[in-house]
């Protein structure tokens, strides 16, 4: 029994009244776009994971070119959620979805929320589009993810297991190393993220419930929280370009001067057999394929400009260089390429050999990798400029 | 010349206990009467006020001739002053919450309760023993005072105080478009505080998430204040749930704008003797919504929406019906108003009067 003011309150009438407003919604569709979302999603069929994820990641990455981000990141679907019913997959996305609008507000923030569910509407709306095309050409499906080229093997158990002995605490890696290396660093809860540019891998490793993300490399140092992470693991150096390379390791140390006061997160870099194990003074190498492979002494250079003690070891199939960032950075000389470095100042940073130095002392004021691209370097795939150089027939070599 | 002590437990600011006592003491002096107080403990707002009980020990307590208002509220050591006293003696009684409420949470608080509770048949020898309710006089009665000797007087409420605000604050609240949900009181496990933030999940997931709920109070027991913060965080509620006051609740100006900057008052309380606040929300304007149990349908006295049962799709359609509609709103806030003006200080003021005048007269 209710009394207002006294009087027993009609409680037919109020049911009547209760269940008009339920049906309604709690704010009306123009003051909850989340209704509306899943009036839209009602009308979807049912979803194979492929496509679910694919449209999960395509959402993440218009929100990201958008330059919002969803904190925190998506839930791994069938969590704690309740499904929708009738709506599968997707309605486990709209479910997320919905409760992400209702949760941002909580914290008070208001007017973030308000840009937030614009972005998040704009996004789904990309993704409920491609997902519309994709029913319509593919009849739901997506194309297989197609296999990587240039892809390093995947980690083993052994080097996984030296990746966490070396370091401390989680681990960011740029580049995706195997779904099984993903998974066992997660066990362990030694996992950040894994941040790759190659659309259909990121989708696949989410769909293997793995924190795999869309990331532009200029984006990097800027997204990466340096505070707290246990140490950067970039396992696709080859697939950078030297200037992308040099931007990165710039910001890494920049970051990670701002972030603790000294030389930031421990760097690590992954370098393929061929680049491990040629003759001293080369700066790429080809591998069997024909594929361009940075060196690992060039590597090593590179990370000794911007402050990083380097350390090689070998974990099991994988050879890495070990960078501990030094309490007073080397900072490079302002303005001077990696390119001039190598040509005049290399002596100066201390480990770069005479090689660089001949093959770029050729080239007068070129940039190494353009060097190297005449020797038929390539630039990879991880950023979006990626594969603008051509890979040469005969591969790296001494200059 | 009669005068009047007044004993109680602490004077501590924001106190309901410690502003009936002020209230009591003002009024005397208005009336030309030599008053005091005594309190076991003081905070530094009140400690000017606190004339200290060795002072009483000493030159009063044996004058028959005085007259000795004794405020019980909690188990006291200064119980022997009232119980040795020779002056005559009015027990004001403004309950004691059952040990059964702490004792999950605090046995320490819970014995302090069980001890005060089942002190109370040894006081009955008073001149007059009053409740702050109704509720509190049966409890007097049922604990072996004489009925002829019981009589009802509400809290004093401190007008001035209350209408005092913090602009800062008030702004803030209004400035904020969310749905505002009230409680005032300390956190303790009879307010059913839990209950509160229950009612408020299915209320936001249900009717309205753009909602906040306000809790201003001060905490007892660490175990339940963990109790509270977790469930809310269980609930999905962090973030839209505020626990402004900590150990030493809010001041009297950061309450009044919690009052004027919300948009419904809301208790889920099952063991109030009084419950100040819900008058206090009268006086705002503010529309209560109460649970009905021990004093709350006297003191809300026909007026607020009541509710029995904890139904919470009812209430919450109950709460939407208030919040859309403003001529029910306007009907329900006009309803407390009357109420108000029954339990106004000016009222309480005559009614203290007509009680204690044959007393003063008898001492006189």
């Amino acid at each position: 029994m209710i009394r207002i003011n006294g009087r027993e309150m009609n409680l037919d009438g109020l049911r009547v009244k209760v269940e008009r407003r339920r049906a309604r919604g709690p704010l009306g569709e123009k003051e909850w776009p989340a209704r509306s979302l899943k009036k839209e999603l009602q009308r979807m069929p049912e979803l194979d994971p492929r496509s679910y994820f694919g449209i999960q990641y395509r959402l993440l990455r218009a929100l990201a070119l958008h330059g919002a981000r969803l904190e925190p990141p998506l839930l791994p679907a069938g969590g704690f959620l309740a499904r929708l019913p009738g709506l599968g997959r997707l309605g486990m996305l709209a479910a997320k979805v919905r409760r992400r609008m209702v949760t941002a507000p909580n914290e008070g923030y208001v007017g973030q929320q308000e840009q937030f569910n614009s972005h998040l509407i704009a996004g789904l709306e990309a993704a409920s589009r491609i997902y519309h095309e994709l029913q319509w050409e593919g009849e739901g499906r997506m194309a297989p993810p197609p296999t990587r080229t240039d892809a390093l093997e995947d980690l083993d158990e052994a080097a996984v297991e030296g990746l966490m002995e070396a370091t401390r605490g989680c681990l960011a890696l740029i580049g995706l190393p195997g779904v099984s290396c993903m998974e066992r660093l997660l066990e362990k809860g030694r996992l950040e993220a894994g941040i790759d540019t190659d659309d259909r891998l990121v989708a696949e490793y989410q769909a293997a419930f793995l924190p795999a993300r869309w990331e532009r490399p200029e984006d990097l140092p800027d997204s990466l929280r340096l505070e707290g992470l246990g140490a950067l693991v970039l396992m696709a150096a080859d697939r950078l370009t030297c200037e992308e390379l040099e931007g990165l390791l710039a910001g890494v140390t920049a970051s990670g001067k701002e972030a603790s006061g000294a030389g930031g997160a421990p760097l690590l870099v992954r370098v393929s057999r061929e680049g491990w194990t040629c003759p001293p003074g080369f700066v790429r190498v080809p591998d069997q394929r024909g594929r361009p492979r940075w060196t690992a002494e060039f590597l090593s250079w590179m990370m000794e400009r911007h402050g990083f003690k380097v350390e090689p070891r070998q974990m099991g199939n994988a050879f890495f260089l070990v960078g501990e960032p030094a309490e007073v950075g080397v900072a490079p000389s302002a303005g001077g390429s990696a390119g001039e470095e190598a040509a005049g100042g290399a002596r100066e940073a201390g480990s770069m050999p005479e090689s660089p130095r001949v093959s770029a002392g050729e080239e007068a004021e070129e940039a190494p990798e353009e060097v190297a691209g005449e020797r038929g370097a390539d630039g990879g795939g991880i950023g979006p400029g990626g594969g603008a150089e051509a890979p040469g027939p005969e591969g790296g070599g001494k200059g | 010349m009669v005068a009047v002590h007044q004993v109680c437990a602490r004077l501590q600011f924001g106190d309901a206990v410690t502003n009936h006592v002020l209230g009591i003491h003002r009024l005397l002096r208005e009336k030309g009467l030599e008053s005091h107080v005594y309190a076991n403990t003081s905070d530094s707002v009140n400690a000017d006020d606190n004339e200290g009980e060795q002072l009483y020990r000493r030159s009063y307590m044996r004058r028959r001739s005085d007259l000795l208002i004794y405020h019980y509220s909690v188990f006291n050591e200064n119980r022997r002053l009232y119980l040795h006293t020779r002056n005559r003696r009015v027990l004001i009684y403004h309950n004691i919450t059952p040990a059964e409420w702490f004792e999950p949470w605090d046995e320490n608080l819970a014995a302090v309760c069980r001890k005060g509770r089942d002190l109370l048949p040894r006081l009955s020898g008073c001149d007059l023993a009053v409740g702050v309710s109704d509720f509190n006089r049966r409890e007097l009665v049922e604990a072996g005072f004489p009925r002829e000797r019981t009589a009802v007087l509400p809290i004093l409420l401190d007008e001035e105080r209350m209408s005092r605000h913090d602009p800062g604050l008030l702004e803030r609240l209004r400035s904020d478009p969310a749905t505002k949900l009230l409680f005032v009181g300390r956190l303790v496990p009879n307010k059913k505080v839990e209950d509160l933030l229950f009612f408020f999940a299915h209320y936001r997931r249900t009717y309205n998430w753009r909602s906040r709920l306000l809790v201003v109070g001060s905490s007892l027991s660490g175990r339940y204040n963990r109790f509270l913060y977790t469930t809310a965080r269980r609930l999905g509620l962090a973030g839209s749930v505020e626990f402004p006051g900590g150990a030493r609740g809010v001041s009297d100006e950061a309450l009044a704008s919690y009052f004027k900057g919300a948009d419904a008052y809301l208790s889920m309380s099952e063991h109030e003797g009084f419950c100040v606040p819900l008058v206090e929300a009268m006086f705002h304007g503010l529309p209560v919504f109460a649970y009905a149990a021990a004093a709350v349908p006297e003191t809300l006295g026909g007026s607020g929406v009541l509710f029995h049962r904890k139904n919470w799709l009812r209430l919450g359609a109950a709460l939407e019906e208030v919040r859309c509609d403003p001529a029910l709103r306007e009907r329900v806030v006009r309803g407390q108003r009357r109420r108000y003006e029954e339990l106004s200080p000016s009222r309480t003021a005559s009614r203290l009067w007509e009680l204690l005048k044959p007393l003063l007269q008898e001492a006189g």
